[in-house]
C-alpha cells in the first residue's frame, strides 16, 4: 500500500483482516492533517446527489464503518440524520430524491413551513425545502484513519511511517518499491496516494486537478442548539451558495464550509495552510445570510486538499498498462464516507481479481471528458468584495 | 472627541480591557483588524491553561486570583462556560527551579494542592509515563479556558454595556497630542482622550522605543488522538505542564471527544513582525514534540491530527509590558505577554481600566513596567 491516508488505511485494514501480508508506506504517519483527511468531521450520507449508482457502495460503507468501530472499540460514524436544503424542484434535490426512490431510503420531505419549524437554525429563502436523509451523519476522519492503520498493525499488517516512496517499478513477477531508506519487493502494489498518485504512477493514473479545501468553524450564539442531537449535518445549495455544515464537536464552534475548492494547489508538497482573510468573504457572507444562530467570523480555519478528476468520479481499479498495480485516487471532494467500502473493493481486487461491489463507473481506464472550468472561491471574490464584517451584537 | 478611550486590538487583552472599561462606565471604542475571536494571532486553538500555583514566580498569584474572580464574572454576564477548573498537574524533577516556584506559590498563598510522588502519579494518572525522580504537583485551582469564546464574550459584554467596536479596519497610527490621542484606522481618524494599546504580536509597531526588547514568535499547537478517549476527558485528565530534562510541554484534556492537545511550551521561532506568520509547519519541525508524546504519553498516537500556528510577542525577560507607553502620558501599553498571558487576561483588562481611570492599579504590576527597558 503506497499512501496510508483515507483510502490506504482502510485498504490496509481490509487486507490484514483477510490474512494478506500487507506493508503500508506513509510519507507522514496515518492520521496526519496534510492532505485530504483532516478537519475533525466528514459527511456521511446515503441519498446521494452524485448519483444513485453510489448507493450500494454507501450501504456497504456503512456496514464496514460499523465493523471498524466494533474492531477498534471506538465510535467513528454517527448517524444523526442529514438535511439536504434547496429549491424543491431544483436539480440538487431532484437528484437526491432519485437516489432515495431508486433504493427506497429512509427519509422525510419537509416543506418550507415544516423545515422552518423543525430546523430554525437555517434561514430559508422563499419556497426552499429540506429532505432529511435518515442514514446520514458524520465520520471522524483523522481518528478513523489512525485507528484503521493501528488495527491493521494489531492483526498482523505492517505500516512504515515517515518514509516516502520515491519510485514504483512493476514487472511480471511483482513490484519493486523504492523508499527514501531502502528497496522492497512485493507481489502487488495498491497506490492510494491522493494528490501524489500521478507523480508515482505517471499517465496510468488520471490527471488530477488538485484543489485547496478550506474548512471554517464559527461560534454559536447558543451552543445548545448546535449539538449532535439538534443540528444534523447539512448540504445547502441556495442562491449561489453551496455549503455544508456539521454539529459542534467542541461544544462551542460549528463547522460550516464551502463545498468547492478555494484555489489550485500546483504542488501537493506545498499546500499553503495560510488562508488570507479576503478569501473568507464568500463563507462569511453565506453564514451571515443563511445561519443566523452563528457569528459570521470564523474562530478556526483549516486548509486541506483533494484531487478532482474531470468527471468528478474517482479512479478505482487496475492501473491501465501496469502489471500487478491497483490504484484509487481522484475522489473529487466526496470520498471519505466511502473509504472502508473502497478498501474492501481494493482488497477484493488484490486477492480475488474481482469485486462484487459496484465500482464499474470508477474504472481508471474509462474515458474522461475534457476538463471544464471549475468553480473556485478565489475566482468569485469580486462578487463578495463589498461584504462588510458583521456587527457582533446582531441576532 | 469620538470616545473617552480607544482600545487598539480587541484580542486576548483588548477584549477584556474594553469589557472592564465599559463595566466602569467609561465610553470606549475598540479597534480590531479582523473580528473578535479570530484565530490569526495569539488567542486561538481551542484552549488555554489556567493555573494558580505559578511556576513563573509567586508575584503573579494576586493577579491570578483576581483573574479567576473576573472569569467567573464574565461567565455570569455571558451565560457561557469559559473556565473549567479540572485541576492542573505540574510534572518535573522534585529539585527543579520551576517545581520550587510552584511549591512556594502554593505555600505562600495557601493554595489548595497535593504533591504526588512517582508511584502515586502512576496510580492516579497513568496517562503520564513518569521518569525516575519526577513528582507531580496537583494545583486544584487550575484548568482550561476557551480563548476564542472568552474574547467574544468579553467583546459582546462590552458592547452590551455601550462600548463601540470598529472591525475589519487596521489601526495604522496612534498619535498622542496635548490633551488627547489621534487614532488612524482605515481612512478615518478618531480622536480620544486616552488610548490603550493591546496589539499582541504587533506590539512593537506601537512602541518603537521598546522594539529591541520585544519579539513576535511563532507558536505551534498540536493535537494527538487518544486510544481511550474517556481517560482524557476533563474529569480524569487535568491540564498539565511538564519539564522532563530538555522536554517542556503542556497538555489539555480532549474537548472534541477524540484528540488531546499536547504542545511545546517554547516557541518555534522568531518573526520580524506580526504580519510575517507563516502557518505552514514542516513535518520535521514536529519531530521533537512527536517524540515527547511517544516517550511520555503512552495513551496517545504520536502523530498529530491537527497542527495550527499562532504567535505571541515575547520580551527579553519573559515578563509582559504593562504601564504607561514611554514618552506619553495618555497612552497605556499592555502587551508582550510572552506566552503566558491568557489566563490573566481578565485581570489585565481590569488593570487597563484602573490605569485609564486612576493612573495606577492596586494589582501588583510593578515588575511589568515598560520603563524597566529604558
Amino acid at each position: 500500500m503506497v499512501g496510508v491516508g483515507t483510502m490506504g488505511s482502510m485498504t490496509c485494514w481490509q487486507l490484514a483482516r483477510r490474512g494478506v501480508s500487507v506493508l503500508g508506506f506513509e510519507q507522514f504517519a496515518p492520521g496526519h492533517d496534510r492532505a485530504g483527511a483532516g478537519g475533525e468531521t466528514r459527511i456521511f450520507r446515503t441519498a446521494y446527489l452524485e448519483g444513485a449508482q453510489y448507493v450500494p457502495l454507501l450501504l456497504a460503507a456503512q456496514r464496514e464503518w460499523r465493523r471498524l468501530e466494533a474492531e477498534c472499540g471506538r465510535d467513528l460514524l454517527t448517524l444523526a440524520g442529514g438535511l439536504m436544503i434547496g429549491d424543491p424542484d431544483g436539480e440538487f434535490l431532484r437528484t437526491v430524491r432519485a437516489s432515495i426512490r431508486a433504493h427506497d431510503l429512509p427519509h422525510e420531505e419537509l416543506d418550507a413551513a415544516q423545515a422552518a419549524a423543525r430546523y430554525p437554525h437555517h434561514r430559508l429563502g422563499p419556497g426552499e425545502a429540506m429532505i432529511l436523509d435518515r442514514q446520514a451523519g458524520f465520520v471522524r476522519p483523522e481518528l478513523a484513519t489512525a485507528l484503521a492503520a493501528l488495527q491493521c498493525e494489531r492483526i498482523g499488517g505492517r505500516v512504515i511511517r515517515r518514509d516516502p516512496v520515491l519510485d514504483i517499478a512493476p514487472d511480471a513477477d511483482g513490484v519493486v518499491i523504492r523508499t527514501a531508506t531502502r528497496t522492497w519487493r512485493v507481489g502487488q502494489v495498491i497506490v492510494t496516494a491522493g494528490a501524489w498518485t500521478r507523480r508515482l504512477l505517471g499517465p496510468a493514473a488520471p490527471e488530477l486537478d488538485v484543489q485547496r479545501l478550506v474548512m471554517t468553524w464559527f461560534p454559536a450564539r447558543d451552543p445548545a442548539l448546535f449539538t449532535v442531537a439538534r443540528f444534523p449535518i447539512f448540504i445547502r445549495q441556495t442562491g449561489g451558495y453551496d455549503i455544508s455544515g456539521w454539529p459542534s464537536m467542541d461544544g462551542a464552534s460549528v463547522k460550516v464550509a464551502v463545498n468547492y475548492g478555494y484555489d489550485r494547489v500546483p504542488d501537493p508538497d506545498r499546500l499553503d495552510r495560510g488562508v488570507p482573510d479576503r478569501l473568507l468573504a464568500p463563507i462569511r457572507s453565506a453564514v451571515a445570510e443563511l445561519l443566523p444562530g452563528l457569528l459570521p467570523d470564523p474562530v478556526r480555519i483549516g486548509a486541506y486538499l483533494d484531487g478532482y478528476t474531470a468527471d468528478h468520479h474517482a479512479a478505482v481499479g487496475h492501473a491501465p498498462g501496469l502489471p500487478n498495480t491497483l490504484l484509487a485516487c481522484g475522489f473529487s471532494g466526496h470520498g471519505f464516507k466511502l473509504a472502508p467500502a473502497i478498501g474492501l473493493a481494493l482488497a477484493d481486487l488484490a486477492v480475488d481479481g474481482r469485486t462484487g461491489l459496484p465500482i464499474d463507473h470508477l474504472d481508471p481506464a474509462r474515458r474522461q471528458p475534457a476538463p471544464r472550468p471549475r468553480r473556485l472561491v478565489a475566482d468569485e471574490l469580486a462578487t463578495f468584495r463589498d461584504t462588510p464584517l458583521q456587527p457582533l451584537g446582531r441576532t | 472627541m469620538d470616545a473617552q478611550v480607544a482600545v487598539i486590538g480587541v484580542g486576548s487583552i483588548g477584549s477584556m480591557a474594553l469589557w472592564r472599561l465599559a463595566a466602569q462606565g467609561v465610553d470606549a471604542i475598540g479597534f480590531e483588524q479582523y473580528a473578535p475571536g479570530h484565530d490569526q494571532a495569539a488567542a486561538g486553538g481551542e484552549s488555554r491553561i489556567f493555573r494558580s500555583a505559578y511556576l513563573e514566580g509567586p508575584q503573579y498569584v494576586p493577579l491570578l486570583l483576581r483573574a479567576r474572580e473576573l472569569w467567573r464574572e464574565l461567565e455570569r454576564e455571558s451565560g457561557q462556560q469559559l473556565l473549567t477548573l479540572n485541576g492542573g498537574l505540574m510534572i518535573g524533577s522534585s529539585d527543579s527551579g520551576s517545581m520550587r516556584n510552584v511549591l512556594v506559590s502554593a505555600e505562600r498563598f495557601d493554595l489548595p494542592h497535593e504533591v504526588l510522588d512517582t508511584g502515586e502519579m502512576g496510580r492516579r494518572y497513568p496517562q503520564h509515563r513518569m521518569l525516575p525522580g519526577e513528582i507531580g504537583f496537583l494545583d486544584e485551582w487550575a484548568g482550561v479556558l476557551r480563548p476564542e469564546f472568552a474574547v467574544l464574550a468579553a467583546a459582546r459584554s462590552a458592547q452590551a454595556r455601550g462600548a463601540r467596536l470598529v472591525t475589519g479596519e487596521r489601526v495604522s497610527a496612534v498619535e498622542p497630542f496635548e490633551g488627547g490621542v489621534r487614532v488612524r484606522a482605515g481612512d478615518r481618524t478618531y480622536t480620544v482622550e486616552q488610548a490603550v494599546v493591546t496589539a499582541g504580536p504587533w506590539t512593537a509597531r506601537f512602541a518603537p522605543a521598546l522594539a529591541a526588547h520585544v519579539t513576535p514568535r511563532k507558536l505551534v499547537m498540536t493535537w494527538y488522538p487518544a486510544l481511550d478517549v474517556p481517560a482524557y476527558q476533563p474529569d480524569r485528565f487535568p491540564i498539565f505542564i511538564r519539564e522532563s530534562g530538555a522536554v517542556h510541554v503542556f497538555g489539555i484534556p480532549t474537548l472534541d471527544g477524540g484528540s488531546v492537545k499536547v504542545a511545546p511550551h517554547t516557541p518555534y521561532g522568531d518573526l520580524a513582525d506580526g504580519d510575517d506568520l507563516d502557518r505552514n509547519v514542516a513535518p520535521g519541525d514536529l519531530d521533537a514534540i512527536n517524540r515527547a508524546v511517544a516517550d511520555l504519553m503512552p495513551g496517545l498516537v504520536p502523530t498529530p491530527v491537527r497542527v495550527a500556528s499562532y504567535m505571541d510577542a515575547y520580551t527579553t525577560d519573559g515578563h509582559a509590558l504593562v504601564g504607561q507607553l514611554p514618552g506619553t502620558d495618555n497612552v497605556w501599553l499592555l502587551g508582550a505577554f510572552s506566552g503566558h498571558g491568557f489566563k490573566m487576561a481578565t485581570a489585565f483588562g481590569q488593570v487597563a481600566a484602573d490605569l485609564v481611570t486612576e493612573g495606577k492599579s492596586t494589582l501588583p504590576i510593578d515588575h511589568l513596567d515598560p520603563s524597566r527597558y529604558l
